[in-house]
This record gives structure tokens, sequence and C-alpha cells, in this order.
């Protein structure tokens, strides 16, 4: 089955970026498509800016815009993660610094499920 | 002549003055609401509305048949309103300005222009006043394209009155645009003079020669008085504090109709106007 | 692990009291950030007195330039802008020009370029309440919605950072995107209404806009003793709506003498019955939120 999985990142370089220390305000979300076999078969970015986060009024409801299955992060609020958790979109917390690093250990199964909304952004 | 009637700060009586102006004109007069957020013109005038219709906007409509997911249309679009991968397009129609861009770059010919529904626009008459309004569908984002559409109703045959959107950025410009004098209603308070400055600023970039009506004149201070003479602005015209004035608003009354004098004073003001503005 | 709480004072009307209402809070409340987005025509300042900590340059949009060196006047721009933003001379005319681009990849000989334009300012500031996020956009610009995600934005790093449980939001009149940014994320939705029949329809649109993005409403109703007949109709549409009015503040002179005199009403008239209403709808308020260590 195909897999679409959302992070916030820093910057634009896709599979390169870092990840973003919260997610809401993130300044990119990188969109990552894989392939039945864990292949990746696009990279997108989208900007997390507009004035009113296409017309949806929060970065959760603007990435469920695009159907993701899961959203990898450092953290969540405790909002946007029961919104998710609602829409049956997994969230998992990241364990890497870099969006190609977290990628791989979704694909190994690596990924812990992020169970709480943390208030602290870590900065890695 | 057209005028326009805006203000920088909400609730200073805008749409009041405005809609006592055409009532006192009585003949040859258009009153187009621009304020399509909250359009309040209709419930002071109460007109009898002969024609309604929906407005819609531009938004690409895309042709999967042609699409060949070369994702060029989402390059392009400054507003990240496409969203292309090998095998879907996503459209974020809220994010759509309307610009048309994606349908020049598509090398296939595969978007076309699809709408969608951002309001609805409705034209009535009270007497010998035609009004026509906008109300932009509760959840949509932009006014602008709205206000464009009020405006592209407008019949310049007639002099012509706008009531614009409180705020000083892009509903009210995009109402004042092309005005031949801009009315600016205040009320002598320290918010109402900020606000002022705010609008004074915009009109004075945009080359449109206004003047000034102190409305609820005599509950604040001095400090507006000060500023227009200062800037040379002209104060048209006062509107005292009155209990009577403000009960009847609140009723839905325009109060040039109840209370005697004032329809006079509203026609010596627009004639001042046509004067100052050279028309 | 604790959330930060926003409340948003809206109106839909301009002019029933979201400013005054929101000085008054913040001088009510222990912990809060107070955010101004009213950003076309702010005023809180005038009556907090904010000292300016942080500045940001907002670069909200872009504008058209047309290199007349390079132009042959084919007029391919206007004819494909649909803003209207050329003009028959083939200048771009700024307050319409939205920055979209259309112009510069249809001008055959690429004399068009497209410029990013401080379009305003965020600032965050101390007040003797506590923080202040705010901002001023540039008279006429575009994009005010942005400007609003921003101070928006501001706010939450800042009540995150320093611990501050609420965030109270004075949103702009209106119910278009910068509306729609000022509620983003709220708890709850204030809803200052005033009883004149302009102002009852502009209720109605406002709580409808808080029901499209499933935020509850509370609804206040200012000088509620201009017009009592008014009043009653907007006690029964709250009471068919299941919407709780948290208040009644009657008329006041007062207010504007507090206003001249750069206080909030509750500092400049504190036995005033217009505070003591005041209070009791913070009290509502804090028990909504389930911040009453906060009130």
């Amino acid at each position: 089955m195909k897999e679409r999985i959302v992070i916030p990142a820093e910057n634009e370089n896709g599979l390169n970026a870092r990840l973003s220390g919260h997610f809401g305000r993130a300044p990119y979300f990188v969109i990552v498509d894989l392939n039945e076999n864990g292949e990746i078969l696009n990279v997108n970015v989208i900007p997390n800016t507009s004035e009113h986060f296409g017309g949806v009024g929060r970065p959760v409801d603007r990435i469920l815009q695009f159907n993701p299955d899961a959203v990898i992060t450092y953290d969540m609020g405790p909002r946007a993660l029961s919104i998710f958790q609602e829409a049956r979109v997994a969230v998992l917390r990241a364990n890497a610094n870099i969006i190609r690093e977290v990628i791989e250990a979704y694909k190994r199964n690596m990924l812990e499920e992020l169970t709480e909304g943390c208030r602290r952004a870590r900065h890695g | 002549m057209i005028v326009s009637i805006a203000s920088g700060k909400g609730g200073t009586g805008k749409t009041s003055v405005a809609v006592n102006m055409a009532i006192s004109l009585g003949s040859n007069i258009q009153l187009l609401d621009c304020d399509v957020e909250e359009p309040n013109a209709h419930l002071l005038l109460h007109p009898k509305i002969i024609h309604e219709e929906p407005v819609y906007s531009l938004v690409p409509s895309i042709n999967e048949r042609l699409c060949d997911h070369c994702g060029k249309c989402a390059k392009f679009c400054p507003y990240n309103a496409l969203f292309v991968t090998p095998d879907e397009v996503l459209v974020f129609r809220e994010l759509c300005h309307g610009c048309g861009g994606c349908i020049l770059v598509c090398p296939k010919g595969a978007i076309a222009e699809g709408r969608h529904k951002i309001g609805k626009l409705s034209l009535g008459y009270a007497n010998s006043v035609e009004i026509v309004y906008g109300e932009l569908e509760v959840g949509e984002p932009m006014a602008t394209p709205l206000i464009r559409e009020v405006k592209r109703h407008m019949n310049k045959n007639r002099n012509v009155i706008l009531d614009a959107p409180p705020g000083a950025s892009c509903p009210m410009v995009e109402t004042v645009k092309n005005s031949d004098f801009c009315i600016l209603v205040t009320e002598p308070t320290p918010f109402g003079l900020h606000d002022l400055k705010v609008a004074v600023h915009v009109l004075e970039d945009m080359n449109i020669p206004l003047g000034v009506i102190v409305n609820r004149a005599g509950i604040g201070d001095k400090k507006v008085y000060e500023y227009c003479e200062k800037k040379n602005i002209p104060i048209l015209f006062e509107i005292p504090y009155q209990r009577k004035i403000a009960e009847l608003y609140s009723k839905g009354i325009p109060f040039s109709l109840e209370i005697p004098g004032w329809k006079e004073k509203f026609r010596k003001l627009f004639n001042e106007v046509k004067v100052l503005a050279g028309k | 692990m604790k959330q930060v709480k926003q409340i948003t004072i809206l109106s839909g009307k301009g002019g029933t009291g979201k400013t005054t209402l929101t000085a008054a809070f913040a001088a009510l409340a222990e912990d809060a950030v107070i955010a101004d987005c009213d950003v076309d025509a702010p005023d809180l300042h005038m009556l907090l007195h904010p000292k300016i900590i942080e500045k940001q340059e907002f670069k909200g949009s872009k504008l058209a330039v047309i290199n007349e060196n390079k132009c042959i006047k084919c007029g391919l721009c206007r004819e494909k802008c649909r803003f209207d933003a050329i003009t028959e001379d083939l200048k771009i005319d700024p307050f319409s020009c939205e920055g979209c681009g259309v112009c510069a990849i249809v001008c055959p000989v690429n004399a068009i370029t497209l410029t990013e334009q401080i379009s305003g300012y965020a600032y965050i500031s101390k007040t003797k309440f506590g923080f202040m996020v705010h901002a001023m956009l540039n008279p006429g610009e575009a994009n005010s919605g942005k400007l609003v995600t921003l101070v928006k934005q501001n706010a939450k790093t800042l009540a995150e950072n320093e611990d501050i449980p609420l965030i109270i939001v004075d949103g702009p009149p209106g119910i278009g995107c910068p509306v729609i940014a000022s509620i983003a994320d709220a708890d709850v939705g204030l809803v200052i209404s005033e009883p004149t029949m302009s102002g009852i329809h502009d209720l109605k649109r406002v709580i409808l806009l808080l029901k499209h993005f499933n935020i509850p409403s509370l609804v206040c109703i200012n000088m509620y003793d201009i017009n009592r007949d008014n009043t009653q109709k907007i006690l029964e549409f709250c009471r068919e709506n299941d919407i709780e009015v948290v208040g009644k503040i009657p008329f006041d002179s007062k207010v504007v003498e507090a206003m001249i005199n750069g206080k909030t009403i509750v500092e400049f008239s504190p036995e005033s019955n217009v505070t003591e209403e005041i209070r009791k709808i913070w009290e509502k308020l804090c028990n909504v939120l389930n911040l009453t260590g906060n009130c």
C-alpha cells in the first residue's frame, strides 16, 4: 500500500532538510510518498504559511487536506494530536534530525507513537 | 460623481452617512454596499430586492485525462493552491486568488476555469435609490473578489455612493479605488483619531481627495479637529451625539427621515463634495 | 501537560467594544499574553502602552515592476492581469497588484520582475500587565491575514517559553481572512454585540463563522440599555441557539473618558457598573476555560 508521510521541516531541502523543533510553527512541511516496497515515489515541500492556512484555520487541518497516513515530529500540541488521532493519522516521535533518516526509521518500524502533547519543543 | 465613505475604525457611522445621504438626494442615486463581510446598508434602507445572483470566483479545474502531472502549475502558483504528485493533483480553492497563471503555464491545456461560489449579490430599490450589495459566504476568506463584482454593477449615469468596509487594507482599498472623493467618518475619540490617520494615509497615497465627517460629536475630545486643521483636511459635517439619533439607528431607521433639517444638510454636503472633487 | 488556552474577542460589526473589553481583561488577568490582531487599525496600545522589545519585518507580498527600457508596449500584461493592476499607459498600480506573477510570465521580452515588499511590522512588547504582541500593516497593504497569523505565532511561542497559560486575542471586525486567522486554534470566541439592527445581523454571521470552524461561542451584549427590545432579541437568539450570554454591559460615558485618559476602564473607574459587569464576565470566562487560578 502506498503511504504518505508528512514531516515538519526547517528548510526546503526535501529529504535533506532538518526537522523543525515545533510542529505548528515549522516553516515547511515535507510530504513523502512511499510505494508498497517502501521506495520513495516523490517528495514535495509545502510552506507552512498562509493567510488562513488554506481557509481551514490551522496547520493540522491544512495537513489533513493532503490525506497523510502518518506524521513524524519531535512533539505536537495536544489539540493537534487528538485531531490527527481522530482522523486515524499515525503520529510518530522523530528519532533523528534529518528527514531522510526518519523516513528510514519509519520504514523499519523503529518509531514510537507520540502519545502526549508536549509544550516544550526540542531543538536538535 | 463617485463618492466613497470609509473610516479606518469600525462602527463610526459610515453606513448611516451613506444611507442618509442617499435618501436625502432622492433621485438618480446608486448606493453600493461594499462591506461584503457585514453588509448593513440594506438594513437601514429597506429596499425591495428585485434581483439576486450567486457570485463565483475562479478556481482551476484539472482535466485528469490531459494532465500528465508535470507539476508546472504547482511550481508557478504563488499561493500554494496546487499540489501535484505523479498520481494526484490537489486543488486548495481557499488559497486560490484567481490569477489564472496555472491555466497559462500548463503545457497540456489541462486546466480550465472552474468556479466556486463565494457569496451573493443583491439589487433593489428604495424609492428612487438603487442599491447593490454583496454578501460574502460565511467561511470564505477573501472579500475583494466580491467587492470587485459589486463595483462592476456601478451605474455611472447615476451619482454613486460606495459604503466601504472598516479598516485600511485591501477590501477598503478596493472599494475606494477610482472614487472622485472619499468621505472619512470618524468619532472624536483617541481610537477614532488613530484609525482616521491610517485611512488618511491610504487616501493620500492613492491621490483621492478627502474630507471628514465627525460623528457622535461631543463625546470625546478636540484632537480630531486639531489634526484635521493641521493637515488642512476639510471637516465637512458634524453629527452630534444625540440619544434620538442613536435610538433610530438601533431600530434600523435612517435619522434624516425622522429628524427635520437633516435631509437639507446632507444635500448641501453632497454639493460641497462635488465642488471639492472638481465636479 | 499544560496547554496554552486561547480566547478570541470578536464582533462582526465594528465599534462594539472589542478593544475596550480586551484591555479590561488584560488589567484583570493575572497571567496572560495579549495579542492585538486588528493589524489594519490597532488601538489596544493606546490603553496598554506597550514597550517594544522586538520588532520583526513582515514581508507579506510581492509587487510587479516593469523595466521601462525593455518594455515594448505590447500590452499583453494588461490583457492577462486579472486584478486590473496595469494601467492603460502600462504602469503597475501598486494598490491593485497582487504579486501573482502572471504578467512576468506572459511578457515576451521578460521586462517584468517581482519584488518582495515589506508590508508591515510585528512587535513583541511588555506592558504593566504582562506581555503583548501586536503588529501594524502598512496602510493600504494586502495580506492582513498573514500578519495576524504571525502575531498569533508570536503569542504562542511567548506563552510556551514563559509558561503563560492564556492568550487573549483582540480580533478584527468582519468575517474574512484576518478574522479567520484570529480565531484559528481558539478555545472559545467571545462575541461582543450591540443591540442595534445592524449589530444583530452581524452577530448572527460571526456566530455562523465560529460554528463553521467548530469553535464554541459566548456572547456579551455591550451598551445593552440603549435598546432593550433589541437586547431581548439577542437574548432570544442566543437561547434558541444554545449560546451562553456571559454578560450585559450598560452604556457609560466613562468608557470614552477612560480612553481619552489612556486607561483601561478597570483602572479609570473601578467602582463603576461597567467595571463590575466586566469583572463578572471575566470570572465566567475563567471558569469556561478552566483557569480558576488565573482570575
